[in-house]
């Protein structure tokens, strides 16, 4: 008998390139682009309000006059007068980049996120499913471009340090794989302040002994590095310089819970008094959640009495939720619903747990679910006023008293 | 008090008021059933938690008429097990005496005094066929809600018309309204707890043929099926305008089977859990369904239908889409649609329910 050699039951190698960075286009300015399709062709910037503003991210219309990110906003609009100058716009960032990480969630749970719009994937196991990298890179950019609207350029490589400088290479809106025996021939001809880790000093620093490229740094001895960049940053930079980075691709893993609590100055009895800061720390986690961008399935109020006994009850909502009034209305009744009458509270806790991101929303039917437009407006209030610079006016009362309580003192 | 009857009928008695049965027990007459036989009028079995009441009366041999509070579930429990033969059941005093085959049981009594009184229903009934309050009850029931947050919406607004009653509940991410024609005798709204109506539902159901006769009142609603009343408390508040929820037609619709459509939905949703919607892209073909969740995977099906619109996809809450499908009646439902953020409408064959469900928004803007 022959044993079958090679049967497709047998694993998949893994592949020689399984790292992909994947790179949104001129994200901020495509998405104004999307929200304003008069605004297609014309060179966008976005940032660079204010005399020292900066430019958050310039469309390829407005990089075409030179203007690049980071540059002072004076300096753009001198070099682009006619661009469009726009203030950013977070809120509808946030919601195209979920989305975008919806598309490489789809792929492999392996994505590492960076900013909204780059990320790393190992898409080592996915091949069964997807095929080989350059595939799956080029379905996530049809994809990208269908259901974020926006372009993106992708790097397949050995690791991150290939990866990422291959999709910086093929941008705008291009793939660019580079086999592990073309790493040299891709790195080597790059300047050394491509590497991770070389700013300018260091650059000059090489520069002095005529190490200019990464080909250059690839051929100086180890020795001669530490000499003049010191013995841990002489070697990292060496390994980079030969192609060499085993960081792995270390998934986002959301957090699990998102809660706030408050040690009171002196024991509280009264229950209004109590529900105030319970309302005060619903508002807290609501924000958190918002900001975070999630929602909570599951609250938990935690009591802790003057003896340090600690009571804790938890509901499960019927629909996620990231409104302060919400949590606060079910907060209260679990409050109630504790066993006893008056009590001395040490301690109060409002925790969500049950986490899902914000980024999809069941809608209703009926009016008075408008209370999160209004929570979100406070937010924008305090993101520009600060904390407690518009409050439910239940919270007023208690500031008040607060007052009133400190100056008694 | 003093009577004889068939453990049988006593035993089915018993069970059919356990409904009212108080499970809080701080009220101890509240964990009883009002034992009260009268020679002539047989035995009348009460039970409430103030909520819900349910009378039911038997006809047994009274030798003897009077009052007892007896133990509700002790009493059941006890009936239940004895052997298939005549009972003789006797209160006095303190105590109930139950004899039966070789079997004798003492129950100590609860002070029927601390009963509360229960109105019986008055005024002009409205009488349905009772298999179609049972399947109308059935049909709104799922959308009530389950929040006791928000009291109004946990119950099911019952809308009494000269063209007959209207059943409607929501939880604000659904609708549910049933039509029903029937002579009724005035108009009145009323908002029913939605544990009360299901509870008289299924004592409808359980008739084979029959009528349930529904007496609104100002402050209790009351349901007769056969020898049962159940009565219950309303809630108060304002009910959600719920004809201006309801939209005009639309222009996308898909008419596909019933069943078909459920199994992919119930399918496909399997992958999408609680967190993530199933996503419907409809088109010439029919309905595409997909779902996908970062930790669990993803799944797709399509289903071959009949779709007059523009192509479009709206995401729903799976559980939302199976409830309305298993309420909609007949072999084809037709599901309309008019973007990401417009209620569907899930319609059965009969034009006499509808079914709304928010869509859920997805993170994409529709480009």
């Amino acid at each position: 008998m022959v044993s079958a050699v090679g049967s497709p039951r047998m694993p998949r190698p893994r592949p020689a390139e399984p790292i992909l960075h994947v790179d949104l286009d001129a994200f901020y300015a495509s998405v104004e682009v999307l929200k304003d399709p008069s605004l297609a062709g014309r060179p966008v910037v976005v940032g660079g309000a204010g005399p020292r503003g900066v430019v958050m991210s310039a469309s390829y219309e407005a990089r075409a006059y030179g203007v690049r990110n980071a540059m002072p906003a004076v300096r753009a609009r001198r070099l682009c007068p006619d661009a469009v100058f726009l203030p950013p716009d977070f809120e509808a960032y946030r919601a195209h980049s979920n989305r975008f990480r919806e598309i490489l969630l789809a792929v492999t749970p392996l994505v590492e996120p960076i900013a909204l719009d780059e990320a790393f994937l190992d898409v080592s196991g996915a091949g069964l499913l997807f095929g080989e990298p350059p595939e799956i890179a080029a379905k996530i950019r049809r994809e990208v471009a269908a259901e974020v609207g926006v372009r993106c350029s992708v790097g397949v490589g050995p690791n991150k340090l290939v990866a990422k400088l291959a999709s910086k290479r093929a941008k705008p809106d291009g793939l660019l794989v580079v086999r592990a025996d073309e790493v040299d021939a891709f790195l080597h001809p790059l300047s050394v302040r491509a590497l991770w880790g070389v700013g300018e000093r260091t650059a000059e620093t090489l520069a002095r002994v005529g190490v200019r490229t990464v080909g250059d740094l690839a051929r100086t001895p180890v020795r001669v590095l530490e000499r003049l960049l010191g013995e841990q940053h002489a070697r990292d930079l060496h390994e980079l310089a030969l192609g060499h980075d085993d960081r792995p691709v270390t998934p986002y893993e959301p957090p699990r819970s998102i809660s706030h609590e408050e040690t009171f100055e002196t024991d509280l009895d009264d229950t209004e008094e109590l529900l105030r800061e319970a309302l005060a720390l619903s508002h807290r986690v609501a924000a958190r959640l918002r900001e975070d961008g999630y929602r909570a399935r599951t609250l938990t109020l935690k009591v802790r009495l003057a003896n340090f006994t600690t009571l804790t009850r938890s509901r499960t909502l019927p629909a996620p939720t990231d409104v302060g009034a919400e949590i606060h209305a079910v907060v209260a009744d679990l409050y109630r619903g504790l066993p006893g009458g008056r009590r001395r509270v040490r301690l109060l806790g409002v925790a969500a747990t049950g986490l899902v991101p914000a980024g999809e929303e069941q809608l209703a039917l009926l009016r008075g679910e408008r209370r999160r437009d209004v929570e979100r407006a406070l937010d924008r209030i305090e993101r520009r006023f600060g904390r407690g610079a518009a409050l439910p006016a239940a919270l007023l009362e208690r500031r008040r008293d607060r007052a009133g309580r400190r100056s008694g003192a | 008090m003093k009577f004889r009857c068939d453990r049988d009928v006593l035993s089915e008695a018993l069970q059919a008021v356990q409904r009212g049965v108080s499970s809080r027990p701080g009220i101890p007459a509240l964990t009883g059933v009002l034992m009260r036989a009268e020679a002539g009028e047989g035995l009348t079995l009460t039970t409430t938690d103030l909520e819900v009441s349910v009378r039911l009366t038997v006809e047994v041999q009274v030798t003897e008429g009077g009052t007892a509070l007896v133990p509700a579930r002790l009493l059941t429990e006890t009936v239940k097990s004895l052997s298939d033969a005549p009972v003789e059941f006797e209160a006095d005093g303190g105590q109930a005496r139950i004899r039966c085959a070789a079997y004798e049981g003492a129950l100590r009594l609860l002070p029927a005094e601390d009963f509360p009184a229960i109105q019986p229903p008055s005024g002009m009934p409205i009488v349905l066929s009772a298999g179609v309050f049972a399947e109308a009850v059935a049909q709104v029931a799922k959308a009530a809600s389950r929040d006791e947050a928000r009291p109004v919406l946990t119950g099911i607004l019952l809308e009494i018309s000269r063209e007959g009653v209207t059943l409607v509940a929501t939880d604000s991410y659904r609708l549910a309204v049933r039509e029903l024609v029937a002579t009724a005798p005035g108009e009145a709204r009323a908002i029913v707890p939605e544990r009360a109506l299901s509870e008289a539902a299924r004592a409808a159901a359980a008739l084979e043929k029959g009528e349930v006769r529904v007496f609104l009142e100002e402050s209790q609603a009351s349901f007769q099926v056969d020898g049962l009343t159940l009565t219950s408390r309303l809630i108060e508040g304002e009910f959600p305008n719920y004809r201006q929820l309801l939209p005009e037609a639309y222009e996308n619709r898909l008419t596909v089977s019933r069943q078909q459509l459920a199994d992919a939905v119930r399918r496909v949703g399997l992958l999408a859990r609680d967190t993530s919607p199933v996503r419907l892209e409809f088109n010439a073909l029919g309905v595409k369904l997909s779902s996908q969740s970062p930790d669990l995977g993803q799944a797709v099906e399509a289903v071959e239908a009949r779709y007059e619109g523009e192509d479009l996809t709206v995401a729903f809450n799976p559980q939302y889409l199976l409830d309305g499908l298993a309420a909609a009646s007949g072999e084809t439902v037709r599901l309309e649609v008019r973007d990401g953020l417009k209620p569907g409408v899930i319609r059965g064959e009969s034009e006499d329910f509808t079914y709304l469900v928010m869509p859920v928004r997805l993170p994409t803007p529709v480009a």
